[in-house]
């Protein structure tokens, strides 16, 4: 059985092999190089050796992962994705059919036909409403991409799966908020029931995007040098990008902490917790340095409805989501 | 009390009546459309195996799911993900969660 955290920035599978749990972890880009000669295609394919790379019908080659980022910055260009905002891009033309080859390799073919497969899905965002964002969709595309290569395939929420990770201490009652590149989702749990389910359409890219256009940088480069780290969230830094980098991500932090407390505030659903609540928090956008923090003082400001006992890190930040997939998984059985 | 205080409570009862049915009513048809209508989320454990049914009938306009072939894809590479291995902790989080939803 497998765990699979279906992200806009990674994509990370988790399995089980004997008294361990087995993550695999792939970058969610590509890049494309179309060479105009067969001369210049040979130049390219020798240039790309080592890299990881599939060559399509038209000749051209399609750069994956880590290595599509850095080919992107080698030439000032930015990497594409497959996913847009939680969900498969419908702005990409190639983004399906990237999505599908990158999805059957890192979970590779069942091992026997209807293996229990666990992917994790966005909510409903509560800031944004067009046709662009179809959960509905998304999850469809990939149970057929994933029954195609033997499993049963099933969603699960992707706050929720962070709560089934990290709660189990407060007997799976609190918040769970994962800081993905393209969303920030959020699940109030109370005894292992989700009550309340939503996203932000704000996240890492966003922070990317902002710092990009004020300092004229490719996304990409601006990617690149805020995941080295170096820099503190609101804090000024003397490297331009990683200053604005920390400004837009105290902007996010506050954006990210109002929508929280609006939407919870009056939520009809909302339990009335007898003790203060445990927020945990996962994603690759909450490692930057001081996210945490910055996060609970922005909730404190922000007249958040319920009392927090603490707003903590989880574990595994970049693993999380996947492994609360496999507990999924695993309880299915 | 005389049958005019009986008869002034009765009118002072059924005008407050009416006043709050054409204030729910006035109310509908300013905001009707635009209240936020609630829908409990439903958990990943209990949706397993049940069909979602609707009363109305609607046609089913979602995107339709096309395969996707991947077949004219040459793969140029020997591993593309980068594994880590971690001792096996979820074993009590599965129990715990079992015991909850009673499985």
């Amino acid at each position: 059985m497998i765990g699979l955290d279906v992200g806009t920035s990674f994509i990370i599978a988790s399995s089980y092999k004997g008294d361990e749990i087995v993550f695999k972890d792939f970058r969610d880009a590509f890049y494309v190089i179309k060479p105009t000669t067969p001369i210049a295609s040979k130049m390219v394919e020798k240039g790309l050796k080592g890299k990881v790379f599939i060559k399509d019908e038209t000749g051209s080659f399609i750069i994956l992962g880590k290595d599509a980022i850095e080919k992107a910055v080698e030439r000032n260009e930015t990497a594409r994705r497959p996913m847009y905002r939680g969900v498969v891009s419908v702005k990409e033309k190639e983004a399906r059919k990237v999505l599908a080859y990158i999805l059957k390799e890192v979970v590779g073919k069942a091992k026997k036909q209807g293996d229990k497969l666990v992917f994790c899905v966005p909510a409903q965002p509560v800031d944004q409403e067009d046709d662009d964002f179809d959960v509905g969709y998304h999850e469809d595309v990939v149970k057929s991409i994933l029954s195609e290569v033997g499993y049963d395939a099933r969603s699960v929420n992707e706050a929720e799966a962070l709560c089934y990770a990290e709660l189990e201490d407060t007997d799976y009652t609190g918040i769970g908020i994962s800081c993905g590149a393209g969303m920030t989702n959020v699940c109030v749990m109370l005894n292992g029931e989700p009550t309340v389910v939503f996203s932000t359409t704000k996240s890492g890219d966003w922070v990317d995007r902002m710092s990009a256009v004020a300092t004229g940088e490719p996304d990409s480069v601006v990617q690149v040098e805020k995941e080295g780290g170096g820099f503190t969230v609101g804090e000024p830094n003397d490297n331009p990008v990683l200053s604005a980098v920390a400004s837009y991500y105290d902007r996010l932090v506050e954006y990210t902490a109002k929508q929280l407390s609006a939407a919870l505030a009056g939520h009809k659903a909302l339990p009335k917790f007898k003790d203060p609540i445990r927020i945990v928090v996962a994603g690759g956008t909450s490692q930057a340095d001081g996210y945490i923090s910055k996060l609970n003082e922005k909730l404190l400001e922000s007249e958040f409805p319920l009392q927090i006992e603490v707003v903590k890190h989880a574990e595994d930040p970049l693993h999380s989501v996947s492994k609360g997939c496999l507990i999924a998984a695993s309880i299915l059985d | 009390m005389s049958n005019a205080d009986i008869m002034l409570i009765i009118s002072i009862i059924i005008s407050h009546m009416l006043i709050m049915i054409l204030g729910i009513g006035l109310g509908y048809l300013i905001w009707g459309k635009q209240m936020p209508v609630y829908e409990k989320p439903e958990s990943f454990m209990r949706s397993q195996g049940k069909d979602k049914k609707s009363n109305s009938i609607e046609i089913d306009d979602t995107k339709v799911v096309l395969s996707v072939n991947t077949d004219g894809y040459e793969k140029k590479f020997d591993n593309m993900t980068k594994e880590t291995k971690v001792k096996n902790n979820i074993s009590s989080s599965v129990n715990k969660l079992k015991s909850m939803k009673g499985k």
